[in-house]
């Protein structure tokens, strides 16, 4: 008995999965020294700060079950804050980053706080609302947010990280460091009670109720971490572009982020990362049918879906149920069994 | 022994037009099992949904061990150890049979969130707690040998089972059980009841059992409520039930089988 129960107990680690993960970190880092195209490079960084704020869209959406239409807010919102911050009122880096992500994190509440009341399709319209609400104010309070012509942050505005100018190999670093400590962090968040508890809200709502899961309490913290996770990936976006516009900002951008989630898995994290590669990378290389590419993007959206239903971040799951031999059935004893009954 | 553990005073529940329970009076009291039976329609879920929270009543009062419970959160009341299963299995499809177990555990679980992420001792003790005790509570219904399997992937009793489990890892002191002989093959119903008895006597857990198959609510209930029309209609011990003009009329029939039960 204690054999079977220290089987089940035990945490399995899947030696394949860290070589996996080791060999990506190892390629991530001197990726930078083989690219020499600076253009690659700084494509290869949106795809990662795109894959921060998938991930945190994925929360709400695939983990938690809680539809959110207006991703782009988040990331719009941390944008918007710390350039204003270190911009027009220039305050120091650092604590007006704490500012942006302190203020997405307020909104995620408010948005928790939503999605509390409202529910499915009606929570989708009121976060696409919102979405359109942000749109309009970054494109015409000209005062604050610099109108149609977003806000250019100059060379000189940029600070120096270890006496290094943030030219966007250094950029690349950041976003890259970024990228792993969050998904190493979504991970943990998954498997712990709290992303055990996200998947029950999910799921069934009513029950995780009954069983005593505090559902406002769920959702809350699923809605905090997705706009935490936007307002990061809205940070490391004007690290790297060192401009704000409201057109980075719009309804579409919010479902280009539902499509990366999709097409990577929903509730899946790393399919997040491969769906934002997958949505970031593909029209950057389909540049040369110049108004085409969006329709064979969504010819392999399709495609993509119509192969993998579950999203590319299954294919491990496909894999193995195709190489792995048939598992013997357990026979069910159908006793019930009272400890001390051994 | 005579403590009251649940009581219902005058509870009332109409949806729309229709009374699903009409001033409904019901108490349980301390290692008590109780069944309640009645006809389809006749308001049995509602009762239990009454209970545990799901929504509140329109009039009369509900206490848990002497606490008002209506109008309280269902995890305010799952804390306070009432627990239940459902009639249409309801278990989280994509989790492991464990993961649904340990869910049911989440009222041992003080640890804040951030504490649950960055895994404090603390944190990790809790966690290696409820594993244990989702695995105990599995072993318990005799289905620890499913723990890493997907619960969707599960017969139809084996989901009953692991249900059973997740109401039970808890610790409840009084548990609802909706219909949880339904899809059960008939030795392991006799099985369920004496398994149920013995929680009953060993650990002095509240069983109330909705249940249409007669016989196990015959054979293991001290006392039997009837519904009909959400109202009740008889309460005693089962053999006045068995004889009850009124239940026979509105539920059991008049052809008599073993128990006082129609014959299929």
């Amino acid at each position: 008995m204690m054999k079977t129960a220290s089987r089940f107990l035990g945490h399995g680690r899947d030696v394949f999965a860290i070589f996996v993960y080791a060999g990506i970190l190892i390629l991530g880092a001197f990726l930078p020294r083989w690219l020499t195209t600076e253009y690659y490079l700084r494509v290869i960084v949106y795809a990662m700060v795109n894959s921060v704020i998938a991930l945190g869209l994925n929360f709400a959406v695939g983990v938690a079950g809680q539809i959110n239409l207006g991703q782009a807010v988040f990331v719009g919102l941390g944008a918007y804050v710390l350039a204003i911050l270190t911009q027009k009122l220039k305050a120091p880096w650092i604590p007006s980053v704490g500012a942006a992500l302190l203020t997405t994190a307020l909104l995620g509440t408010a948005l928790g706080w939503m999605s509390n009341r409202l529910r499915g399709p009606y929570l989708a319209v009121t976060t696409l609302a919102t979405n359109l609400i942000f749109y309009l104010v970054a494109s015409h309070e000209v005062w604050l947010t610099g109108g149609p012509m977003g806000i250019h942050i100059p060379w000189a505005n940029v600070p120096k990280v270890f006496g290094a100018a943030l030219e966007i190999r250094n950029v690349y670093y950041i976003v890259w460091g970024s990228l792993a400590i969050l998904l190493f962090l979504g991970k943990l968040i998954y498997q712990s009670k709290i992303g055990r508890s996200f998947r029950a809200v999910r799921d069934d709502e009513t029950v995780a109720a009954l069983m005593g899961v505090n559902v406002v309490q769920t959702k809350m913290w699923a809605c905090t971490i997705c706009a935490l996770y936007g307002g990061i990936g809205g940070a490391l976006y004007v690290l790297t572009f060192r401009f704000v516009a409201p057109s980075e900002f719009t309804a579409l951008q919010s479902f280009r982020y539902l499509a990366m989630i999709t097409i990577g898995g929903l509730g899946n994290l790393n399919g997040s990362v491969l769906g934002s590669f997958a949505v970031t990378l593909v029209p950057e290389f389909l540049r040369f049918v110049q108004g085409y590419w969006d329709i064979i993007l969504g010819v392999s959206i399709i495609g993509v879906l119509l192969l993998f239903p579950k999203g590319l971040g299954f294919i491990g799951e496909y894999l193995s149920r195709l190489l792995a031999p048939k598992k013997v059935e357990v026979r069910w004893t159908g006793e019930f069994q009272f400890p001390e009954a051994k | 022994m005579s403590a009251k553990l649940l009581e219902l005073k005058r509870v009332s529940k109409s949806f729309g037009g229709v009374v699903a329970v009409k001033n409904l009076d019901l108490e349980l009291n301390e290692a008590e099992m109780v069944g309640l039976i009645g006809p389809n329609g006749s308001g049995k879920t509602v009762t239990i949904n009454l209970c545990t929270g799901v929504y509140p009543p329109d009039s009369g009062i509900i206490t848990f061990k002497g606490i008002p419970i209506n109008g309280k959160k269902p995890w305010e009341i799952s804390k306070l150890g009432l627990s239940r299963t459902f009639q249409t299995i309801r278990l989280w499809n994509k989790m492991t049979v464990l993961e649904n177990v340990m869910i049911g555990y989440v009222r041992f679980m003080p640890a804040h969130f951030l504490e649950a992420v960055v895994r404090t001792p603390r944190a990790r003790f809790e966690e290696r707690k409820a594993r244990e005790a989702a695995f105990q509570a599995l072993q318990l219904v005799g289905m620890a040998a499913f723990a890493d399997k997907l619960a969707e992937d599960l017969s139809l009793g084996q989901q009953r089972l692991v249900e059973l489990a997740r109401a039970l890892v808890s610790q409840p002191t009084c548990v609802l059980l909706d219909e949880p002989a339904a899809g059960l093959r008939g030795e392991l119903v006799v099985q369920l009841g004496h398994f149920l008895h013995r929680l009953c006597k060993e650990k002095r857990t509240t069983f109330l059992i909705v249940e249409h198959r007669i016989q196990l609510v015959m054979h293991f209930c001290s006392r039997i409520v009837v519904l009909n029309y959400g109202e009740k209609i008889a309460e005693g011990p089962p053999e006045a039930i068995k004889n009850d003009e009124q239940v026979i009329a509105a539920y059991l029939g008049r052809r008599r089988g073993e128990y006082g039960v129609v014959r299929e």
